[in-house]
């Protein structure tokens, strides 16, 4: 048995971890790139979007070097990511490669355990730790991230501040038990919350919605976070998967998540509309109102969810004056027309908020 | 005179219009419908809907702005769920039309906004019947008689449709009366199953009058709404996991039927461009069919264009091919 993974943003590194603590050999495709894209065009429908395109040329990639299982989200829709991985499935097997696809998702998970089992003997009680262990890793690096999208651009001393982040990445990579990773989580959020920084209100700010791969994989988002840093503007992002898996795989709090959204996304949309549009909307209205200067909206092209929120997008732009912009990723890789229309967008911005009377 | 409730002739005008007409009527209000689709009415369409839209959404909203002057209300529901049947519901755009609706258009008349979610089946549309009337300040038993008309009504249509009736036909057939004509066939040569989403299946002007161009070539045409309903259940269980949305379902399963059961010459596949599902349906088809000993399989995808002759020509040319294989060609 060998495992592999199609990746989405860091995520590839906790699954590796929990490879590694369960013993379980595993292969990482390279990043999502040219060549992922290639081999997922080959294969992929038509009108399919740039994530599965991504991702299943990362499943093919693995599969050329010898990979014979794959670990895949599934889903319940109505995004049509959910049905991917069962095409995927029957994509691959019809051209030929022969696998075990090992889906996550409702009603799989005792056949995916007995599979475990059966192949590298091992036992619920260290599935059980080992995710735990993973989930903290992920918890932490989220931190991390999150940390250095809202407080960079704004901190005194940027060298600094870099060179502790830099500290934190490498002492969460060492970090090999739960506990550590707990105690060490806590002691950065204290430290790097306490860096001194400039008030925020000097600093320009954008707010980042869109659907979970765009967000997340700079890939397929051509580096945009990298960018703005850059540029010296700060990033709030609500889209993390630390925050969304919990509340969509526990049941108990499904609801109460689903109400919140809706009760933030009201009167531009009153359902959930599947995937991230519901989630798109509601982190507008709600960045909105503490003073972000711009929106940027990213998704694939031919995303239903995402386009069923820029319309409400569209509404919120005009209503509460609050810049918006929407970009369409797609399988193009130029970044000259993505980089003028951001600073296009940047400059309008930047303008707005320096004379907010004239706007 | 009566109040004019006004229903768009788009999406799911094309499978539930009779019922939710007679309920209306029944009610003592009239329903309005829009125009059939025309350059005029997508065109305004285009305008006030999100450009990445699909042509089904734009065309809709294009009848919703032609109707919002002329109706005092506009009947706007929300498809959720029409069975229960796994994870079944609806496209994205569909459960999230009316937003879509309120924040594109402006100045609309009062709306019926109303979530379609029949989870009990019967049972669930006759208490949000109720609900409608209801927010209608109507509480005796016209609800009742009503319903029960709507229902006589729909059942009249999908028998229509079974037949092999075009959606208008039928809807004129049952609601006023005009009698029903065969599309002409001068002569049949073949049998093709033309498969797809009901919006563009029975708009004709969004396919080009594709039943009217392949009666002329001598071709039957099979759809979706002509398979038997117990036939169709037989086919449940035939893909690993089933899709999430209604229609896509129905095509799928229709695909199987149409495959295993039902000798056709073809599949031709009618999608629209940027339609999300599909992309799995179309695909899912296309390898059914070669499974299935290469079933001659193309997808005919329709735009804003509306040009005839792109059309006419990918029909022709497939139509030939399919003779060139028979050994029949002239």
């Amino acid at each position: 048995m060998l495992l592999s993974f199609p990746h989405m943003g860091n995520i590839h590194f906790p699954l590796t971890r929990v490879c590694q603590v369960l013993d379980i050999p595993y292969l990482l495709p390279s990043p999502p790139g040219p060549k992922a894209l290639a081999l997922g065009q080959e294969l992929a429908p038509e009108g399919s979007c740039l994530p599965f395109l991504l991702v299943l040329g990362n499943m093919r990639e693995a599969l050329d070097q010898g990979a014979d299982t794959i670990l895949m989200l599934g889903g319940s829709g109505p995004c049509r990511f959910g049905y991917f991985v069962y095409l995927a499935d029957k994509l691959l097997k019809d051209a030929g490669y022969e696998f075990q696809m090992l889906i996550v998702d409702k009603g799989h998970h005792l056949e995916n355990y007995t599979f475990l089992k059966k192949e590298r003997e091992i036992k619920l009680s260290q599935i059980i730790s080992a995710v735990q262990y993973g989930w903290e890793l992920l918890n932490c690096q989220d931190m991390v991230e999150r940390m250095e999208r809202e407080y960079f651009p704004a901190v005194c001393e940027p060298l600094k501040f870099k060179e502790e982040l830099a500290y934190y990445r490498k002492r969460i990579e060492e970090a090999c038990s739960r506990t550590d990773l707990k105690s060490l989580r806590k002691e950065m959020v204290e430290n790097l919350e306490n860096t001194p920084r400039r008030p925020v209100e000097s600093v320009l700010r954008i707010g980042l919605v869109g659907d979970i791969y765009t967000m997340l994989e700079p890939q397929a988002n051509q580096h945009i976070e990298e960018y703005l840093l850059s540029k010296g503007i700060c990033i709030y992002k609500d889209m993390a998967v630390t925050k969304w898996i919990p509340n969509v795989f526990l049941p108990w709090r499904k609801s109460k998540y689903k109400r919140h959204l809706l009760k933030e996304s009201y009167p531009y949309l009153c359902n959930s509309v599947g995937g991230f549009g519901l989630e798109s909307v509601a982190s507008t209205c709600k960045l909105g109102k503490n003073e972000v200067d711009g929106i940027i909206q990213l998704f694939p092209l031919g995303c239903m969810p995402e386009i069923v929120a820029r319309s409400a997008l569209n509404k919120i732009c005009k209503e509460e004056r609050l810049p918006v912009m929407s970009i369409t990723m797609d399988q193009h890789q130029s970044m000259t027309g993505f980089q003028t229309r951001l600073e296009a967008f940047l400059d309008l911005v930047q303008n707005k908020k320096e004379a907010p009377s004239a706007s | 005179m009566s109040t004019k409730i006004g229903f768009p002739r788009a999406l799911f005008y094309y499978l539930y219009f009779p019922f939710w007409h007679q309920f209306f009527k029944e009610l003592g209000y009239e329903v309005v419908t829009s125009s059939p689709t025309s350059k005029l009415n997508m065109d305004m369409g285009i305008k006030e809907a999100v450009n990445d839209a699909c042509l089904p959404v734009k065309i809709y909203h294009g009848h919703t702005a032609e109707l919002k002057n002329k109706v005092e209300l506009l009947f706007l529901p929300r498809m959720i769920r029409v069975r229960k049947y796994d994870t079944e519901t609806f496209c994205p755009k569909f459960l999230g039309l009316p937003d879509m609706i309120k924040n594109s258009i402006q100045d609309l008349p009062p709306l019926i906004e109303t979530d379609i979610d029949l989870f009990r089946g019967k049972l669930s549309l006759w208490r949000l019947c109720h609900d409608i009337a209801g927010s209608l300040k109507i509480k005796d038993f016209r609800i009742e008689r009503a319903f029960l008309k709507g229902l006589l009504a729909q059942d009249r249509f999908k028998a229509c449709l079974a037949k092999g009736y075009l959606a208008q036909q039928a809807i004129d057939y049952v609601l006023y009366d005009t009698p029903l004509e065969d599309i002409p066939l001068p002569r049949q040569d073949m049998e093709l199953a033309v498969l797809g989403y009901p919006y563009l299946i029975y708009d004709n002007f969004a396919n080009e009058e594709i039943f009217v161009r392949l009666a002329q070539m001598g071709v039957k045409v099979w759809t979706v709404e002509m398979v038997p309903p117990l036939r169709m259940n037989r086919y449940k269980k035939s893909l690993p996991k089933n899709l999430f949305w209604n229609f896509s379902n129905r095509t799928i399963q229709a695909a199987f039927y149409y495959l295993n059961e039902h000798k056709i010459d073809g599949i031709i596949h009618v999608t629209a461009f940027g339609c999300g599902p599909d992309a799995v349906v179309g695909k899912l088809m296309e390898l059914m069919a070669k499974e299935k000993g290469r079933v001659p399989f193309m997808t005919l995808s329709l735009d804003e264009h509306s040009g005839q002759a792109g059309i006419i020509t990918r029909l022709e040319a497939f139509v030939d091919m399919l003779h060139l294989t028979k050994g029949k060609i002239s």
